[in-house]
């Protein structure tokens, strides 16, 4: 057990500066939270002093800051100003991060969209553009689409995006977004699109009402715009 | 395709156009199936999947050269943990790639407590030189040598906090683990180099005291400064101290098998294919000047 502890100890130090200064002020708090012989705990406590610890600090949140910044990079984009506090805010909610980058994105996804609500977060297209990477990278993990049980389905690279602003335009604006500028000026969207990614993102305006009966999967066989299914963004059940 | 002897390069999807450009640099490719993998996480189904792109890429170096496998996700030296479905895609990898070696490092990344999933340290964490430590990784090396008939070689780490009063140095652990654990040394003079910077200690004494005869791969690779330590960041071009000790250890490696050099993708745009092209050219002139019938064997 002993060996397992240190480990689960070191873990814990480079991932938090905070305990790792609460451990070194307060020895005790250290031997209280892990089952350490005193050589262990001498190592760890004599670590703590050392430079290089900083260095892991700087790694652990790099490392853990990167397959966010990869995967929403346009969220990364329009929370530049507080994104630092942002993420440590979440590291402090979510202190253990799994080796699925899918797992830590989805939970950093839902974080802000309960700190929108809850805390009134606000940045320029905030909402829109955790909408839009919520669907590229439900797409990229290979994520079924809402379960279709009618004729229709989505073609699994096919998600329903709903945004306030046009979501083409937005996309476009997010690739030279700079936060010192004034945030560009972009269209209401008019209406949800259907959104596409197999190598690069496509975007089809649809009515409000088809969108979510092929959500729903309740969308009479005679009701299908025919083009859907000629552009391969909606098979037909009969069909797979 | 016939275990290679000489030059490698460590696959990242930057260097795609690399390998038409200058394929006469090159004896075998390494890859890091970790990062061209996503995992779905333990006991899922389907758990590794391949991203289709990348493994076309894959599987077209595949068909053109020898193949080896530098694994980060064994994490051997995690106290009571062992992948086995890890070990499984490896296997299957194995299947169909015919890999001539693998490895992994000689550290942590990932953990586990009771009733609860893996998760990940975010950073490789020395193991402390101690019997307890050693203990374990043997049954470890030897497990996976028992799985799969292929060398199995084991990676010196790069460390920014010394541990202090271990059992043993560092080399009298690498070689009672290649000794007793069944497997290779992979000796990364790069990660040498920034270890004596940092703790200001000279790479041709810690050389020394390594027990060469274990060497069969190394890795070369650039670094930067960050917070005033040096970094393994694979940035660019080696340093000459690197080129050094390799002018060094390589007549003194008589089972050496290979010398692979690193470069992380984010910096080739930086530093371009002919910087990488010259680095390969280098360890090849210094590689014809050392090898041996043995190392050719």
């Amino acid at each position: 057990m002993s060996l397992k502890s240190y480990q689960l100890a070191l873990a814990a130090i480079v991932a938090s500066p905070q305990k790792g200064k609460a451990y070194a002020a307060d020895p005790a708090l250290l031997e209280a939270e892990f089952e350490l012989t005193p050589a262990e705990r001498d190592r760890l406590l004599y670590m703590l002093q050392q430079k290089g610890m900083r260095i892991n600090y700087m790694l652990y949140q790099t490392n853990r800051m990167t397959p966010l910044s990869i995967f929403m990079p346009y969220t990364f984009k329009v929370l530049r100003p507080q994104l630092l506090g942002i993420v440590q805010q979440f590291w402090k909610v979510y202190p253990k991060t799994a080796f699925q980058f899918k797992e830590e994105i989805v939970l950093f996804s839902d974080f802000l969209k309960e700190k929108i609500d809850r805390d009134g977060l606000d940045a320029p297209f905030l909402r829109d553009v955790i909408r839009l990477e919520d669907g590229l990278n439900d797409i990229r993990f290979g994520m079924q689409p809402p379960a279709a049980p009618g004729i229709f389905s989505l073609h699994p690279a096919v998600r329903v995006l709903r945004t306030t602003v046009d979501p083409q335009l937005l996309a476009e604006a997010m690739v030279t977004y700079d936060h010192t500028a004034a945030a560009p000026l972009i269209p209401p969207a008019g209406g949800p699109f259907l959104m596409r990614y197999i190598t690069r993102l496509e975007l089809f305006p649809v009515t409000a009402a088809l969108a979510a009966a092929l959500e729903q999967g309740n969308l009479p066989e005679e009701s299908m715009p025919q083009d859907l299914v000629d552009q391969g963004l909606v098979l037909c059940g009969a069909l797979q | 395709m016939k275990t290679p002897t000489g030059i490698g390069l460590m696959y990242n999807m930057a260097l795609d156009p690399y390998f038409d450009l200058y394929p006469e640099t090159i004896d075998y490719v390494e890859i890091t199936p970790d990062i061209l993998l996503q995992d779905k996480g333990p006991g899922q189904p389907g758990r590794f999947v391949q991203a289709p792109r990348e493994w076309d890429t894959v599987r077209r170096l595949a068909r053109r050269w020898p193949m080896v496998a530098h694994h980060v996700g064994f994490s051997l030296g995690t106290d009571g943990y062992f992948d086995e479905e890890y070990l499984e895609n490896v296997i299957q990898m194995h299947r169909e790639f015919g890999f001539h070696w693998h490895s992994d490092h000689l550290s942590y990344s990932k953990l586990i407590e009771e009733g609860q999933p893996e998760y990940n340290t975010c950073l490789a964490l020395p193991i402390p030189y101690d019997s307890e430590s050693l203990e374990m990784l043997i049954k470890k090396t030897r497990y996976i040598r028992s799985r799969i008939d292929l060398p199995f070689f084991i990676e010196n780490n790069v460390y920014f906090t010394e541990i202090p009063d271990e059992e043993f140095t560092e080399g009298e652990f690498v070689k009672a683990l290649c000794t007793r654990g069944d497997c290779g040394f992979l000796l990364d003079l790069h990660n040498v180099y920034v270890n004596a910077v940092n703790f200001n200690f000279d790479p041709i004494a810690f050389i020394d005291s390594l027990d060469l005869s274990m060497v069969e791969e190394i890795h070369i690779a650039g670094g930067d400064e960050i917070g005033g330590m040096r970094m393994d960041s694979h940035s660019g071009p080696c340093p000459e101290v690197v080129w050094e000790l390799l002018d060094y250890v390589l007549p003194r490696a008589p089972r050496l098998r290979g010398i692979t050099f690193e470069v992380d993708e984010s910096y080739l745009p930086l530093i371009g294919f002919e910087s990488v092209a010259r680095e390969l050219q280098r360890a090849r002139a210094l590689w014809d000047l050392h090898k041996t019938p043995s190392h050719v064997a």
